[in-house]
């Protein structure tokens, strides 16, 4: 093969390279709402004020309480809510310390009847 | 074949200008991030052994920077290794930029982007390996660039490289990705060397010679402990703890998850490079590939691997896995940088022209200048000196003859770091250190966690019923030593001076400053009664001036009150002079958190 055609060899594969990751990208972006996930920072602890904390890790905290069941919350490294599940709703947070998260009476809202607060640590390096 | 004078220059004002950003904001010892980075401390100081894959060379480089700088303390002298290594990494980015033609404003704006990423930056102020990596992938880059720039038939400069590659493997194996990349435009920049067996025998034995170092790790397998790894004693051993580390975490996640997993890293490079940095990679490719297929795929294929791979890798800070990827997006930068400037030699007046390159500059200049003021405020650790604070703290306040429980292995390399570089408090007891040592019956018991420690602790050293009591707090609730009790501790405190300061739906009935003069390691002795409504907790914290220095739950209070007897650690850069004290508690609304403070003392700090 000549200097030449091996580097139109390349060229054509090239392209082909670039609308792979094109197709890749758009599928991802279309596939996630565009949604830029980051997992940096850990609950490093997370302890309860009410509810029962059962389960908790790098973007999901899982609450039961005696009175509503088991709420789930999604939240990602800014500690934004994602995905709530149940009667759960995170209510306030102190960017890169604490976050609360109210377990209200019903879907619909309502007092609160559990609350449970995680330590939001730094990344781990 | 040398790079011009004034390159050299250019890449040497680069290099300088990224060192005083990196100077400016390094950590001045032990950092809060990084937990590797107390261990990549501690072993490159003893000439120990790292954790998986072993970091031979990184072991080496910063012994040698522990031994011939005398600067600062033994951390900070290896978190300046990361800034120098880090600035020569941009200045060596620049002069690839050059090797690859770009013009050298492109390749000086691709280097400067990548200065000043947060990522990168993050990984220049603090002991991590991904710096000095970056300066030898940069470094393995430049001599196969030079060696394509060679006369076919050199056998030096490609010897060069292949020594230069193999140590790089030192740094982070996963350079070993690159190699089908660098094949590739091995063979088709020159293709004759398939013809040449003695080049291509002289530079393999010159990769596997610098590779060797990794009989590091036999070498070292007894040095102190491993823990959570096996020692690389045996064969496979040694696999295990190389190449065939973390063999759980690659490629952890099914084909469902790809656009998440893609997600996830388009968002880190966006927050690295911009929206308009990312833009113009992107335009940089398809320039690239118009304008040289083989160096296109260079680039394409050492960036394919690598995202490829680390955007499979399950772990908990995946961003800085990118930081040697994010060295060949700079250059996509740098070549689409390019290509603007010569769509811009299309507009047809000369004054037109110029004043669209003034313009296109002041703009570059603008949005670089924004994105080094953004990573500056993120990654500025000058101030970080919990670690040091903490650790030197608790072994000032443990009573003779204790018995400290604390993290094993790499998971407690801060303690590892005090006793073994400084050789503090040789009384007091670390079964984590494995000395062989029996902890003197009666001992007072502490621990650096409110439950088991990492990896231990050993059999029998805890009581039946150990209950935690927090003795020493600091600004970040995972640092705290706890006193270890059989029982109940007696609530050793009852207020002389009672009051009612409602906060929130907390009281505080009584509060007392007990160290009124502060010396090094800077500390402040509070006690606190609380009491609330029945079952009620909270959170607490205290301040001094305006300067939050800890938060943390409060049991539950009942009807009862809760007494804490705490020394708090104050930051070292608390300035001298008198400082009130508050302490307060946080508030949980419907919308917000809110803090009530009352001042309850002040302190003299010489």
């Amino acid at each position: 093969m000549s200097a030449s055609s091996f580097d139109r060899a390349l060229r054509t594969a090239g392209v082909a390279l670039l609308i792979a990751v094109a197709l890749i990208a758009t599928w991802s972006a279309v596939a996630t709402g565009g949604s830029a996930m980051t997992e940096k920072g850990l609950p490093r602890e997370a302890t309860d004020l009410g509810g029962r904390i059962e389960f908790y890790d790098e973007d999901t905290i899982v609450i039961s309480t005696t009175t509503e069941g088991i709420a789930r919350v999604r939240i990602d490294a800014r500690t934004s809510v994602r995905e709530p599940e149940g009667p759960a709703e995170v209510t306030a947070l102190l960017p890169g310390r604490l976050v609360a998260i109210w377990v209200r009476g019903s879907k619909l809202g309502g007092e609160p009847v559990a609350r449970a607060m995680l330590v939001w640590g730094a990344a781990s390096r | 074949m040398l790079p011009a004078r004034r390159d050299r220059l250019v890449a040497g004002g680069l290099a300088l200008v990224a060192l005083a950003l990196y100077l400016a904001t390094l950590a001045p010892g032990l950092a809060f991030q990084g937990g590797d980075g107390h261990e990549l401390t501690v072993t490159a100081a003893t000439l120990g052994l790292a954790h998986p894959t072993g970091y031979p060379l990184f072991t080496w480089l910063g012994f040698a920077f522990v031994h011939l700088l005398p600067i600062g303390e033994v951390a900070y002298r290896t978190n300046l290794m990361s800034a120098v290594l880090g600035a020569g990494a941009v200045g060596l980015l620049y002069l690839i930029g050059r090797r690859l033609e770009l013009h050298p404003i492109a390749a000086a704006l691709g280097a400067a982007i990548y200065a000043v990423s947060p990522t990168f930056w993050s990984e220049t102020v603090i002991t991590e390996v991904y710096a000095p990596n970056a300066f030898m992938v940069t470094l393995t880059l430049w001599f196969l660039l030079r060696w394509a720039d060679a006369p076919h038939g050199a056998v030096g400069p490609f010897v060069q490289f292949a020594f230069v590659y193999g140590l790089s493997l030192g740094t982070h194996l996963s350079n070993l990705g690159f190699a089908p990349a660098y094949t590739l435009f091995v063979i088709a920049s020159d293709p004759s060397i398939l013809r040449r067996p003695r080049t291509i025998v002289l530079a393999f034995l010159a990769f596997a010679f610098a590779a060797a170092q990794f009989v590091w790790l036999p070498l070292r397998a007894d040095t102190y402990d491993l823990f959570p790894n096996g020692p690389p004693d045996t064969l496979a051993r040694f696999y295990a703890y190389s190449l065939g580390a973390f063999a759980n975490q690659r490629f952890a996640f099914p084909l469902a998850a790809l656009p998440e997993r893609m997600s996830m890293y388009g968002g880190l490079l966006v927050e690295d490079f911009g929206p308009l940095g990312v833009g113009l990679a992107a335009l940089g490719t398809i320039s690239a590939l118009r304008r040289s297929p083989r160096r296109f795929w260079l680039l394409s294929g050492m960036y394919v691997v690598h995202v490829g791979f680390f955007t499979q890798l399950f772990v908990t800070d995946p961003d800085v896995f990118f930081v040697a990827s994010h060295l060949l997006v700079a250059l996509f930068v740098g070549f689409g940088v390019d290509a603007v400037r010569v769509a811009g030699g299309w507009v047809p007046h000369p004054r037109l022209r110029f004043g669209s390159a003034v313009a296109a500059l002041a703009i570059a200049a603008a949005l670089l200048t924004a994105r080094a003021q953004a990573s500056l405020r993120m990654n500025d650790r000058s101030g970080d000196t919990v670690v040091g604070d903490f650790t030197e703290s608790i072994f000032a306040v443990l009573p003779p003859g204790s018995v400290l429980l604390a993290d094993r292995g790499a998971f407690g390399a801060s303690f590892t770091y005090r006793r073994r570089l400084e050789g503090i408090r040789p009384d007091v007891v670390m079964p984590s250190e494995l000395d062989g040592r029996t902890p003197r019956r009666g001992a007072p018991l502490y621990s650096t966690r409110p439950g088991p420690t990492v990896g231990g602790p050993p059999r029998g050293a805890l009581p039946p019923a150990a209950v935690y009591t927090p003795v020493l707090r600091t600004e970040r609730q995972e640092l705290a030593l706890y006193r270890v009790d059989a029982g109940p501790p007696p609530i050793p405190w009852d207020p002389p001076v009672r009051f009612e300061r409602h906060l929130g739906a907390l009281t505080l009935v009584g509060a007392e400053v007990l160290s009124t003069h502060s010396t090094e390691p800077r500390r402040v002795h509070l006690r606190t009664a609380w009491r609330g409504g029945p079952g009620a907790g909270g959170v607490v914290a205290t301040r001094v001036d305006d300067r939050p220095i800890e938060t943390h739950l409060l049991p539950k209070v009942d009807d009862g009150e809760v007494v804490e007897d705490v020394e708090l650690v104050l930051p070292s850069g608390l300035g001298p002079g008198a400082h009130s004290i508050d302490v307060g508690a946080i508030e949980l609304t419907a919308t917000s958190i809110r803090p009530h403070w009352t001042t309850v003392g002040r302190i003299e700090v010489e």
